[in-house]
């Protein structure tokens, strides 16, 4: 029949596109490649290539439908599968890099929670797909397919290891840049031409502390009993962002000063640069902490009466070398 | 007010004024302003004892008169003034600083009589000057000529420092004879000093009988109606400029603080000094001032930036329009202050979430953790003991008011600077206390040690005084053992650290007390 050679024809013409524009092809290019066609047509035809799984469908930020062509690993690797695995794989296929929980597998499948689990067992063992601990919420397995890395939220990032905290790291790369940052100031002090040069020269992007932090070399390297692969990945790599989380974290405590410098002059292309600069506290130690009551940690309950009394108080003692 | 800061006047009018002004003080700080009758009836204390300790505080500015009904006078406490009577020895070491020795005399004598004639000011310091001269010059040799002319010197520095705003003159009652008379003074004769108060040949009369041992000399002085005080607004000025140059000092550089301390002088002569912005300055004026400043220009920019909005550039009038602006210098003063005192008590973690709750107003706990880049576990800690200390603040989100576990409640951390300043107020006020209590207990406890040093101390200056061989001298001084002697040193030392800290804490103080000036 005509009608059914169109329409093969069609389809093998909407692959073809498919295979040319390989970030995806949208409604707008079939229309353009082939003007006689009433969109009807297209969507039967596009219908009929997501039914036989050969094209999938996906959405644009901006809401735009974009087809693009189905990758033939997966086809081959799931293919001779049991229909539960199939629909478990797609499930998990969809959610990408961030994961999704069994739970969640079961309510958009319909499958018994049983089942859903014993063919994740299934997958996981034929290495098609992994689990792992969200820093989220530790207790919750999520499943993603093998080859990808779990996403930056999900992981924490460089700042977790092993779904815990690193505050050392963390600290040390805060006194890190800290340094960094005090080694621009006295070497900016030598400049000569003013006071704005030395502020200005005091200054330091986020990307040269980068540069620093990795020349210096404190990245941390998280041995895990896996394949080589996975030393490969786990050495956490920092990014600007990561150095920038941790900066910020110095202008939290007041050590040092952010500026945004408008994209060096004139270049109008280059972005703007976040500039780090350290500065001094206004005021020396505050004289209330030089005494005792300023860091007792019974100040509340002090007074003239009771058990705690500034005449019996051992602090005021001790800071007055008397003995008690 | 409060209960701290009223147990701290007590204290200090105790041991300043003795017990009975204490008590007096203390009603009048509970209760407000009373009659003289009340005050009787209140204390329990005989009617003159009140009036007496009435009169000790109206002399020394603490308590000032009201009409209360018609023809009857009521007492008001000015609690604020009663513990800057703590603040008096630094008011002493800035004239110290600025005007000498013979200035330093002159500001001691008023702060000790509260208000007093210039005859009298100039008098009494003359005299401790010739003492202490002669003390240490340790004989009685005196060359008297260039003494002579002491009291000249003392008047043109008590004539400078009423100039300078530092003393000015008490206002004097205009209705004589009514039983509340209404105190007033002019406005031009605050702070000028008439030359025909004083008589120089009386002066001198008077301190030459003084020095002969007359300790009443039957001399009048033609000014004994016109009382000067100290005016403490004037010397608060000179401590918060030289907090906020010192800032600069610090932040910047040493030159940046003397660009500020010019700028203060020269808006000081179009505008009030508590004028929470001060009138515009020129650069054109800036640069007559700082001939020799280099990177002028530069510095101005510098100090717009980081002065934390003290120097506001307004205009472009004579090269650029700077005004200084020092409710915002206070602010940020105090800010840093805060965290400062965060960081050295709580820890620098603990500065660090208060300050990136105080830099986003509103926060939730999942927030500062992830942003202060601390463990979830350790920033909820550090959240819960700021907030138990009340320097943080809860704020309650909830979408309905009826419980149920569906909605989870929000809860918002945030700072209100306002209170976490009177929280650390209250705390200064507590520790001020707690120093005086210290500094009382230690002495009390020591007292025959103490008691019996004086007593030896003053025997072997009258020894010395009359003559007294080297071996009675050394007879006298044994009278302390060497493990005595050793305790009173201690004590010594404590003594002094104690006062030290009370000094310093005074500053911690200032600034706070600043800070709700300009913020009411």
């Amino acid at each position: 029949m005509a009608a059914t050679d169109l329409s093969a024809e069609i389809e093998q013409r909407v692959l073809e596109l498919c295979g040319e524009f390989k970030q995806g092809i949208t409604y707008q290019i079939i229309q353009n490649d082939m003007p006689q066609l009433k969109l009807d047509t297209i969507v039967q035809v596009i219908n009929k290539l997501l039914a036989t799984s050969r094209v999938d469908m996906l959405k644009k930020d901006d809401d735009v439908l974009v087809f693009k062509l189905r990758d033939p690993g997966t086809i081959h690797r799931i293919k001779g599968a049991e229909p539960e695995e199939q629909v478990v794989y797609k499930i998990i296929e969809e959610c990408g890099t961030s994961g999704i929980w069994a739970r969640e597998i079961r309510a958009k499948s319909n499958l018994h929670l049983n089942t859903v689990e014993k063919v994740l067992r299934k997958l996981e063992s034929k290495k098609l797909i992994k689990s792992f601990n969200s820093v989220m919420a530790p207790k919750k397995k999520s499943y993603l397919l093998y080859e990808l890395e779990p996403d930056r939220s999900l992981t924490g990032g460089a700042w977790y290891s092993d779904q815990q905290f690193d505050s050392e790291f963390v600290d040390i790369l805060n006194q890190q840049c800290c340094r960094f940052l005090e080694d621009k100031l006295t070497s900016a002090r030598q400049v000569a031409g003013g006071p704005i040069a030395v502020c200005n020269t005091s200054y330091v992007s986020s990307k040269d502390v980068l540069k620093h932090i990795t020349l210096i070399g404190i990245t941390k390297v998280r041995l895990t009993i896996e394949d080589i692969e996975t030393i490969l990945d786990t050495l956490v790599r920092l990014t600007i962002e990561d150095i920038e989380t941790i900066l910020d974290t110095l202008v939290y405590d007041g050590k040092v000063e952010r500026s945004i410098s408008g994209g060096g002059g004139g270049g109008g292309g280059e972005e703007s640069v976040k500039l780090y600069r350290i500065v001094s506290s206004l005021l020396p130690t505050p004289n209330i902490i030089t005494i005792p009551c300023g860091v007792c940690p019974l100040i509340k309950e002090c007074y003239h009466v009771g058990n705690v009394t500034p005449v019996k108080c051992r602090y005021m003692k001790e800071w007055l070398n008397l003995e008690w | 007010m409060s209960l701290q800061l009223m147990k701290l006047c007590d204290k200090v009018l105790n041991e300043y004024y003795g017990n009975i002004v204490a008590q007096v003080g203390k009603m009048l700080f509970e209760r407000g302003s009373h009659p003289l009758r009340d005050i009787h009836r209140l204390t329990g204390l005989p009617r003159s004892k009140v009036a007496e300790a009435l009169a000790v505080l109206i002399q020394h500015n603490l308590v000032e008169v009201e009409e209360w009904r018609p023809n009857i006078p009521s007492y008001k406490l000015l609690h604020d003034r009663i513990f800057l009577i703590l603040r008096f020895p630094r008011y002493v070491f800035l004239v110290r600083e600025q005007f000498g020795e013979e200035g330093e005399m002159v500001v001691d004598v008023i702060l000790k009589e509260g208000q007093a004639t210039a005859s009298h000011i100039i008098v009494t310091s003359c005299i401790k000057l010739l003492e202490a001269s002669e003390n240490a010059a340790g004989g009685s040799s005196i060359t008297s000529s260039p003494f002579e002319l002491k009291h000249v010197t003392l008047r043109n520095h008590l004539i400078k420092l009423i100039e300078n705003g530092f003393i000015q003159r008490c206002p004097s009652p205009q209705t004589l004879g009514k039983p509340c008379p209404t105190m007033s003074i002019k406005e031009d004769e605050l702070h000028s000093f008439p030359p025909e108060l004083l008589d120089l040949k009386a002066l001198q009369q008077e301190i030459q009988a003084r020095r002969a041992g007359n300790t009443n000399p039957d001399i009048s002085h033609p000014n004994t109606d016109v009382l000067w005080r100290i005016n403490y607004e004037r010397f608060h000025v000179e401590f918060r400029d030289s907090e906020i140059r010192n800032s600069i000092h610090r932040r910047v550089d040493p030159l940046a603080g003397e660009c500020l301390g010019a700028m203060l002088k020269l808006s000081y002569r179009t505008s009030d000094p508590w004028a929470p912005t001060l009138n515009p300055v020129s650069v054109a004026e800036i640069r007559d001032q700082l001939k020799d400043l280099k990177y002028l220009n530069q510095y101005l920019k510098i100090l717009e930036e980081q002065s934390g909005g003290c120097v506001q550039l307004v205009g472009d009038a004579g090269g650029g329009q700077y005004r200084l602006n020092l409710a915002n210098a206070v602010n940020t003063l105090t800010h840093a202050l805060i965290y400062n005192i965060i960081q050295d008590r709580y820890g620098s973690k603990a500065a660090r979430v208060f300050r990136l709750i105080h830099k986003n107003s509103m926060m939730e706990q999942e927030q500062i953790a992830e942003l202060s880049m601390i463990g979830k576990k350790d920033a909820y800690t550090l959240c819960s003991r700021l907030f138990r200390d009340n320097f943080l603040q809860l704020q309650e989100l909830r979408k309905t008011y009826a419980p149920s576990p569906a909605n989870k409640t929000i809860y918002l951390f945030h700072v209100d600077i306002n209170s976490v300043v009177r929280n650390i107020l209250e705390w200064c006020y507590k520790a001020l206390y707690n120093l005086i209590v210290q500094r009382e207990t230690r002495g009390s406890e020591n007292r025959r040690l103490l008691e019996k040093r004086t007593r030896v101390d003053s025997i072997v200056e009258n020894l010395r005084q009359s003559g007294g061989t080297d071996d009675q001298i050394k007879e006298v001084e044994e009278m302390l053992s060497p493990s005595e002697r050793a305790l009173v040193e201690q004590l010594m030392t404590i003594q002094d650290k104690l006062f030290d800290a009370e000094i310093g804490l005074d500053e911690t103080l200032f600034i706070l007390q600043m800070y709700l000036y300009y913020s009411s």
